[in-house]
């Protein structure tokens, strides 16, 4: 009764909106019509209500279909003074609009509301709590990058008898085989590596017999709290299938670290887990990604196991237990965190692997048909499906005002004003709406650059996936490890010379034209700009693929930590606080009681409440009351005292957040704006000193 | 054919918002010198008429072109009088540039040869010729044609016979001049209309109407209905009406003899007990005759009436009796024969007014005529098409093209390139040209013309080249096709009474329609009725058999109808709703504008780009100057029922309610009646739009949705703000409590 009442009121409500979407209106009422809504999305997004961001959807949705509404019935060259090349070029557009326009509403109705759900209690009676097989697949890693990882899940809060660790080791390493064996975990291996992660868990589970599997990739290292914060959600309710966890980085991604934005502007992965998997969750559509996550047992083998028909295991399978009317929870705590990929053509090389494993379930298993799933389930899916496509739709975007300024051709139908006041209510009311929801995720304008820097890539494995499932296999090379100096990823960036080239030359062209005097100037300025916007986001791609030296090997943790130092096991301890934290050493505040001197050795413990052991470790440096030591040999014992402190406190990586800037979207413009005229100029000292010293090969740039 | 002529020099629009009204009428010697005379020369005596060729239609010179240039012109004549002599007296210029030995201009009457007359060059800057017609060669309807033969070289040398040289224009104030003596035929039902109307006289039809005293509105309601038939007899032509209480004019007229006591000479229609329609000859000038209704009341002459105009009455002998009548159902809207039905495809041949092939280097066009009910509302700009299925010989140029007008607008065109080969073309099959025809442009009453340009080949000069080869036709197959329209029209709109009679046209036998007059109607609100109808008559082609004629004081039994109220002002008292919404009224002795709320005035101006004050401002001027002197049109919404219209034939003290009336039946003035208001000055017209308006008819409510949007486009944004803020609480709520009951846990 209540959903019919819900539902009489939307359908009331779409008449007049109907009506709004459809109105013709001149120049003049249609401008009068977008600076009032610019005027009152920029009130709303003042009010702190989460309602007023409801309406301010509503309002963007209705100006952008009022939009395209116009563009697909005043503005497409149909007739006879246009031909078949400009319906063509037209068409391009008017399909990546409608995309775009696609991907906004669904994107809206995905993240209508974040559930934020909270972890649900355990029984008091730990004897109650069930059994947990841990799984930490692995296959060419390095054991240095497993170690953490099988010692921090040694150290989980749970009952000892009540979880086992497995590492399967795709790899048959007989490294991995004794370091098992020394810490007292259980290595798994099979015969082939039929599946790769998929078939390495399938088989793992014959094995193993816990009621739920938590799985970690070998890099992503849990706190100690994973299995407090989700197991009672699976507790609570016996129809959960899966309890997911954000995956969070504590290194900076490619574009955090050429950019210099760590810790300062969201990075691509925070929108999906900060936001997205929260919204999924409210319409029972969490998906499953990998890693971090406990599934059920019986909902697992309920569908043959973990899915092997595409690349992306994870969201296939979610989406098979999803059918079966398996529920889903999303838990919004980092309890796990790792390194994030380290150069941006290993980061390219992941990105199109989910691409091309997205375009094949959407393939063999299309959401919006599949039986069982609900409706929300089904636009969550769809969603983050036809995300990936948006290769095609970038590249239109970033050559569209070149049909006109260099081909000539008239590809919207409408004088420049008038295009104008129809697009930008549609732009602003989306890019503001979208800095209200996203803001604290995902700052305004970066998305053109995450996707600019990955259309021309994923392009084609999306497209041939969709053509047929096995196809579109393709490697870039992953250069991988640290990256030891600055250089220009040129194979990388060949796209991108070639978007920021072409637009150089339609602006050069376009200004050319302007000064010669065209009979539609609006319409020429109206692409001017659209192309420097376009050299903007190209020039973040270049400035993207400049590479910048790694300067550490390990990766420091920049934490206050209680710690104890003494100079060694006989003499006083004294209490004091860490500055920084890594694998291999640690910068302490010195205790005024103590003096140390250059190659001291000394004796150090972190988070002396719940820890006993003593790190041995050298003094590298001391000055100014600061000691920074490095650290000896350890003991495993020690390792994973360290490993505790520094990634399995339950709240190492909550207030990760604090440093950011929250989004305001004119600043984000101009800060995007920065980083593409920064990348331009890259690209110009590239280009002058390649033409200068022929056959130079990478030439180095300098680093902001 | 004449009809045509009419339509263009209607449309072709007068710019000046003042017009003298001279179009129809043609001088006739005998009733200029007494116009109380009315058709004194159509009976008795002998009489003379001129006829100019402007008379005729032709309201530019006839302009001959090529070596071989054509043009004619109809000449009908009325069928009771007889032509005893004519002469046509004919001015003409021609080019100077000719070869004159091989240039001549030829004239045919009916295709007989009247006289080739040898250019010159004394005769090229311009000189006239009379040229005695043998009245035997004249029939009811005539053609007299002219044919330029002009070549500017030598037999054996090259000649561009499309050369811009070859001209000859025969002014159009060349004259014919008839003697015409009456053919004097005995009183016969069979011949009517005629001789009240003979369809061969192009003039304004002038039928005194003669009531023995007062008429009562039953009465009237007769008349009406007669009137109402003669107008749709005479059409384009436009028609009066004069009325008599008594006085029997000379000429042709219509009696209505109700009761016992008829007016001398009338004796034999006493004490008739079945109603009667008869035709005698008119005692007080002999020669006329007069058609008579009698019956012993008034509904008697109301059936009388009827039966004429359906067409029951058997027509033999000069006496007819009505024993009994069965009205035909009540007709649907928009029925008649007059107006296309938009709902199926209208075949255009239908409505054409001449033949549908042409020939020469420069053909007139292909014209068609067709009628559209005045409120067809078109809800897309793409709602009315012309499909024109064409054929155009294979030897004309590429250049040479096809263009489609809409009431002499342009609306689309093709060229008509048979491909690149010249030398392999072949038309075996009519290709289609389909065109959007400009709804702004379209009105009651259309003229879609289809003109073809035919070009020679210039790089071919001197080939032989025989003009006569170019040929273009129009497949009757050719359509107009509507889609996507409403029947709606938005209010008031007196053009739309101008020209459609809209809204009183919408059922042709007025069944929504009621005539109001005064308390006690004079002769001059009688005559404006009767005219009025004439006018609606025109537009409906039907018989009027259920209009209504009340009087003032019994409105309320006419409510729910749309009113006609005829009456001088100061003769009108009318309750203060009413007032209130007239344009024009009286207060006291005072006449006064209807004040307009700023809201209106603002958006008048700036949403409609109306500048409704300085309309005002003219038409108060207008109307000082006139004193009371003047008569008007007004239309508003009716009082007393909505969605229903009254539109008021009135007039200031010293005007005519006539003047009023008659503004619509010609169509020199016609053309300025618009609006909500229109004045009538001596024979200036002027239309006024004041806003303040209504509508009627239905629009589909998505249009009307879209349509209110678009009229209140300001608030388009504030509406979209306040549509997702309830959207936005609205989702707050449901989304609230859905997201609860997911995280509520499961015991």
């Amino acid at each position: 009764m209540r959903q019919l009442s819900i539902v009489l009121i939307l359908v009331a409500m779409a008449l007049p909106a109907y009506a709004l979407v459809t109105a013709p209106l001149s120049l003049f009422w249609q401008a009068f019509t977008a600076i009032g809504m610019v005027i009152a999305v920029n009130v709303l997004r003042r009010l702190h209500d989460y309602r007023w961001a409801l309406a301010m959807m509503g309002l963007s949705v209705l100006a952008s279909s009022r939009y395209l509404y116009w563009r697909l019935t005043e503005t497409l060259p149909l007739g006879q003074e246009f031909n078949a090349w400009d319906l063509f070029l037209s068409l391009g557009l008017i399909g990546a609009e409608l995309y775009a326009y696609t991907i906004l509403v669904l994107g809206f109705v995905q993240t209508i509301w974040p559930l934020h759900r909270k972890p649900a209690a355990l029984p008091a009676d730990a004897s109650q709590w069930p059994t947990v097989d841990i799984f930490i697949p692995s296959y060419n890693e390095p054991l240095a990058v497993v170690r953490p990882t099988v010692l921090a899940a040694l150290a989980l809060d749970w009952p000892r008898d009540k979880f086992n660790v497995y590492v399967l080791d795709d790899g048959r390493r007989e490294e991995f085989r004794a370091f098992c064996e020394h810490v007292g975990v259980t290595h798994i291996t099979r015969a082939d590596n039929k599946h790769a992660k998929a078939g390495n868990i399938n088989a793992a589970l014959k094995h193993t017999r816990g009621e739920y599997i938590a799985i970690f990739d070998c890099d992503h290292i849990p706190v100690r709290s994973f299995l407090q914060m989700t197991m009672g959600t699976m507790l609570a309710d016996r129809e959960v299938s899966l309890v997911q966890t954000p995956h969070h980085f504590f290194s900076p991604d490619p574009f955090e670290k050429n950019l210099n934005t760590f810790r300062k502007v969201p990075n691509e992965g925070e929108l999906f887990y900060g936001l997205i998997q929260d919204g999924n969750d409210f319409w029972d559509a969490s998906f499953f990604c990998g890693s971090c996550a406990v599934l059920r047992r019986t909902a697992l083998e309920e569908i043959g196991g973990i899915a092997t028909e595409t690349v992306t295991e994870d969201a296939h399978t979610s989406l098979r237990m999803h059918s079966r009317g398996w529920k889903s929870a999303y838990i919004n705590i980092p309890q796990a965190a790792g390194l994030a990929t380290e150069s941006l053509s290993a980061h390219v090389g992941q990105r199109i692997r989910w691409a091309r494993g997205m375009a094949q379930i959407f393939r063999v298993d299309n959401p919006m048909f599949k039986p069982g799933l609900n409706f929300g389930q089904r636009i969550c899916y769809s969603n983050a499906m036809l995300h990936f496509f948006y290769g095609l739709p970038r590249l239109i975007f970033l050559t569209s005002p070149l049909a006109y300024l260099l081909l000539g051709a008239e590809i919207i139908k409408a004088q420049g004003w008038m295009v104008l006041a129809y697009a930008a209510p549609h732009v602003i009311l989306a890019t503001v709406t979208n800095s209200r929801v996203q803001g604290p995720f995902r700052h305004s304008f970066w998305a053109e650059i995450y996707e600019t820097v990955l259309a021309t890539f994923i392009l084609v494995p999306t497209l041939l996936a969709v053509i047929n499932p096995k196809l579109g296999k393709f490697n870039v090379t992953a250069k991988g490890g640290i990256v030891d100096r600055d250089y220009f990823d040129k194979d990388i960036a060949r796209p991108y010379y070639l978007l920021f080239s072409l637009n150089m030359i339609g602006f050069a062209v376009g200004i050319i034209r302007l000064l010669a005097g065209s009979a539609h100037p609006d319409t020429l300025m109206l692409n001017i700009g659209w192309t420097m916007y376009n050299l903007l986001i190209a020039g973040g791609a270049l400035a993207v693929a400049n590479e910048k030296r790694q300067v550490r090997t390990a990766v420091r943790v920049r934490t206050k930590l209680q710690a104890a130092m003494r100079l060694d096991a006989d003499s006083g301890a004294y209490l004091t606080d860490t500055l920084d934290v890594s694998y291999s050493g640690v910068a302490l505040q010195l205790p005024p009681e103590l003096t140390v001197a250059t190659g001291d050795h000394i004796q150090i413990l972190l988070m002396p409440e719940r820890n006993d052991v003593w790190l041995d470790a050298t003094v590298r440096r001391n000055s100014h009351g600061i000691v920074a030591a490095q650290m000896t040999e350890m003991s495993i014992a020690q390792e994973s005292a360290l490993v505790q402190a520094l990634f399995g406190r339950a709240d190492a990586w909550i207030q990760w957040r604090e440093t950011q800037r929250s989004d305001k979207p004119l600043s984000a413009l101009l800060n995007v704006g920065h980083y593409g005229l920064r990348g331009g100029r890259d690209f110009f000292q590239w280009f002058f000193r390649s033409v200068f010293t022929r056959g130079s090969r990478g030439a180095p740039a300098n680093s902001a | 054919m004449r009809a045509h002529h009419i339509m263009s020099r209607l449309l072709t629009g007068i710019a000046a918002m003042l017009i003298a009204a001279s179009a129809a009428a043609a001088s006739d010697v005998s009733s200029a010198a007494d116009s109380a005379g009315v058709g004194t020369d159509r009976a008795s005596q002998q009489s003379a008429r001129t006829l100019s060729f402007e008379d005729l239609g032709m309201i530019y010179s006839l302009k001959l072109r090529t070596v071989f240039g054509q043009a004619s012109i109809p000449l009908n004549l009325r069928a009771d009088q007889i032509v005893t002599a004519a002469t046509l007296d004919l001015h003409y210029a021609h080019s100077p540039s000719l070869r004159f030995d091989l240039s001549h201009l030829s004239v045919y009457i009916n295709d007989q040869l009247l006289r080739t007359m040898p250019l010159s060059a004394e005769t090229a800057s311009g000189t006239s010729v009379r040229i005695p017609i043998d009245p035997r060669l004249l029939l009811p309807h005539n053609q007299i044609r002219f044919e330029l033969v002009a070549h500017y070289a030598k037999p054996n040398e090259c000649e561009d016979p499309a050369h811009t040289t070859l001209w000859a224009d025969i002014d159009n104030d060349s004259k014919i001049e008839l003697s015409l003596s009456p053919l004097p035929g005995a009183p016969s039902l069979e011949r009517l209309p005629a001789p009240m109307f003979d369809a061969g006289d192009e003039r304004h039809l002038r039928l005194p109407f003669v009531f023995n005293g007062a008429p009562s509105p039953e009465t009237v309601k007769a008349a009406g209905i007669v009137a109402a038939w003669f107008g749709a007899q005479a059409d384009y032509r436009g028609a009066d009406f004069p009325v008599s209480f008594g006085a029997l004019p000379g000429g042709h007229a219509v009696v209505f003899i109700s009761g016992g006591n008829p007016p001398p000479g009338f004796e034999r229609f006493a004490g008739l007990r079945t109603p009667t329609v008869a035709v005698v000859d008119n005692p007080t000038a002999p020669g006329s005759q007069l058609l008579v209704f009698a019956a012993a009341d008034a509904d008697g002459l109301v059936q009388a009436a009827q039966a004429l105009a359906l067409g029951h009455l058997s027509l033999q002998g000069a006496q007819a009796e009505i024993s009994s009548l069965q009205l035909p159902p009540p007709r649907a809207p928009w029925s008649s024969s007059r107006w296309i039905d938009p709902s199926k495809p209208f075949q255009l041949a239908l409505g054409a007014t001449g033949p549908l092939s042409v020939t020469g280097l420069v053909p007139g066009p292909v014209s068609f005529e067709f009628s559209l009910p005045p409120d067809f509302y078109p809800l897309s700009e793409d709602s009315v098409h012309a499909r024109i299925k064409y054929r155009a010989a294979p030897i004309s140029a590429v250049n040479s093209s096809l263009n489609i007008l809409l009431n002499d607008q342009f609306a689309g065109g093709v060229a008509l390139n048979h491909g690149d080969d010249h030398r392999v073309k072949k038309v075996d099959d009519s290709s289609t040209l389909d065109v959007t025809l400009p709804t702004e442009a379209l009105r009651a009453h259309n003229r879609l013309d289809a003109q073809y340009h035919f070009r020679r080949d210039t790089n071919t000069v001197c080939e032989d080249f025989d003009s006569s080869s170019l040929q273009g036709s129009i497949d009757p197959a050719s359509t107009l096709e509507m889609h996507h329209y409403a029947y709606f029209s938005e209010m008031p709109a007196l053009e739309k009474f101008a020209d459609g009679g809209f809204p009183y046209s919408r059922l042709s036998d007025l069944a929504d329609t009621a005539i109001v007059l005064p308390t006690t109607p004079g002769e001059s609100d009688v005559s404006a009725a009767l005219i009025a109808l004439g006018h609606i008559g025109r537009w409906t082609r039907d018989a009027a058999s259920r209009v209504e004629v009340t009087t003032l004081d019994a409105m309320d039994n006419v409510k729910d109808r749309d009113l006609l109220v005829i009456g001088r002002l100061d003769r009108l008292t009318l309750p203060d709703d009413w007032t209130d919404r007239m344009p024009l009224r009286l207060s006291g002795d005072q006449l006064e504008l209807a004040p307009i709320g700023w809201l209106t005035a603002l958006n008048e101006r700036y949403l409609f780009d109306r500048d409704v004050d300085s309309a005002r401002s003219h038409a108060s001027r207008v109307i000082v100057d006139a004193g009371q002197n003047f008569a008007a049109l007004m239309g508003f919404e009716s009082p007393l029922a909505s969605q229903r219209s009254v539109i008021m034939i009135t007039a200031g003290r010293g005007g005519d309610v006539r003047d009023a009336a008659l503004a619509l039946t010609d169509p020199g003035t016609a053309q300025f009646v618009r609006g909500g208001l229109t004045l009538v000055r001596a024979d200036k017209v002027s239309g006024y739009d004041f806003g303040g308006h209504y509508e009627v008819g239905h629009l589909p409510w998505w249009f009307e949705l879209k349509r209110w949007l678009a009229r209140h486009p300001y608030l388009l944004w504030p509406i979209a703000l306040l549509l997702a803020i309830l959207l936005g609480t609205l989702l707050n709520v449901a989304l609230r409590r859905k997201a609860r009951a997911r995280l509520k846990t499961k015991g």
